[in-house]
């Protein structure tokens, strides 16, 4: 679809005198925002957000379609947006914030200086991931912001410089007031073979004071044994701080939906919530996952599902810090 | 089943035999190792439940678990 159709349809759709199947606009309550493409995410309505989505060739477009309640998914008002497109949807159930977890959420999505992990961050074109660590390069003397390719380089759509702001632009960040960073390198996220690592580094800025230390754990050192590991938790942009488990490693054949497409994961790390909470929801992407007895860093957070684990609220999926530092030449975190 | 506490060698070489055996089954979305009774399994993750016992409960033995995940979404 073109881009002008998409726009047209979605205001359609959302307008005051909505088509039969149309939605009347109102306020939507806080929801989990992936990170993601601005304009990926529309205006807002009771449990459906519409936007504008890429398609699968250049120029062209879908309706971007974000459900915030599963039993929403098959509904006849999801049926008759599709219908409106003819078909030219892009579909995804987002999920929503409980009450619980948007109090003490909230803090990790705003302002803060100095910069510290765990708050949002983003690349200027995104909506909001989390700023994972402040690292150290080999051969390098100046501190970066290490979180994921989806967060920082907007899934390799990034230019080298671009700025990263903080917080993302989602939580209100602008180019203007809060750069904080310039993209500096990320790992290609491939769609032809099986990735290892979502991962970007971002030279966090001269003038921008920054703090390495985790709210509500201090500092982090090392890397963890993934063998010996079994109790983590992390610090994220949407969840907050949250305890988990490892319910697997060395998974290979993990197929992660992203804007681009299906891409396949090998050598992950899965991760469940604990006490019936998922371990992370859409805008922790880029959290650095910690191992609990050790206080040492374990992983970096770029993936979930909102089903399967013990509880049956979703897995986490996180790519190994140890291939991370590796394929970025990280020395290690600052 | 009595439970099999397996070397994390011999679950490595169970997940990768099982990897290639399950490359064509549409609804698998991930196979690694889980840990489990102080040794370690093969945990074989689906998007979708599988209406026919394709994947085995236990391989060369070593225990064979599985659990539903959906669709994964990068966050």
């Amino acid at each position: 679809m073109r881009l002008d159709s998409v726009r047209e349809l979605k205001t359609e759709l959302i307008g005051p005198t909505p088509r039969p199947g149309g939605l009347l606009p109102q306020q939507a309550p806080p929801m989990g925002v992936i990170a993601q493409r601005m304009t990926d995410v529309g205006n807002v309505h009771p449990g459906i957000a519409l936007g504008v989505a890429r398609g699968d060739k250049a120029n062209d477009y879908r309706l971007a379609v974000r459900i915030q309640h599963r039993d929403l998914v098959e509904g006849s008002r999801v049926q008759a947006i599709a219908k409106a497109a003819k078909g030219e949807v892009d579909v995804r159930y987002v999920g929503v914030l409980s009450k619980q977890a948007t109090a003490p959420a909230t803090r990790y999505q705003r302002r803060i200086r100095p910069i510290q992990p765990g708050f949002s961050v983003g690349h200027f074109a995104i909506t909001a991931g989390t700023l994972g660590a402040i690292v150290r390069m080999h051969g390098g003397d100046r501190p970066r912001i290490l979180s994921n390719n989806h967060v920082l380089a907007d899934e390799n759509n990034g230019k080298i410089g671009d700025a990263i702001l903080q917080p993302g632009a989602y939580d209100g960040g602008t180019v203007e007031k809060d750069k904080v960073a310039a993209l500096e390198d990320y790992v290609q996220l491939d769609s032809n073979r099986a990735n290892v690592a979502d991962a970007a580094v971002a030279l966090i800025d001269d003038d921008v004071a920054f703090k390495p230390a985790f709210p509500r754990l201090g500092a982090i050192t090392g890397l963890a044994d993934l063998e010996a590991a079994e109790h983590v938790v992390k610090v994220g942009r949407t969840t907050g701080f949250t305890h988990g488990h490892i319910t697997a490693i060395e998974v290979d054949q993990v197929a992660v939906r992203y804007a681009a497409g299906l891409l396949r994961f090998d050598g992950q790390i899965e991760i469940s919530g604990v006490d019936g909470h998922p371990f992370s929801q859409g805008g922790d992407s880029g959290s650095l996952i910690i191992d609990s007895d050790s206080k040492s860093a374990l992983a970096l957070l770029f993936a979930g599902s909102d089903q399967g684990g013990p509880d049956g609220v979703g897995v986490t999926y996180a790519n190994p810090l140890s291939v991370v530092f590796q394929q970025l030449s990280i020395a290690g975190l600052w | 089943m009595s439970v099999v506490a397996a070397e994390i060698s011999k679950a490595r070489a169970v997940k990768a035999k099982l990897g290639e055996q399950l490359a064509s089954v549409d609804e698998v979305n991930g196979i690694g190792l889980v840990r489990r009774d102080g040794g370690w399994a093969v945990k074989v993750n689906l998007a979708l439940p599988i209406s026919e016992p394709v994947i085995p409960q236990r391989v060369d033995g070593v225990d064979v678990l599985t659990d539903i995940v959906g669709q994964i979404t990068a966050q």
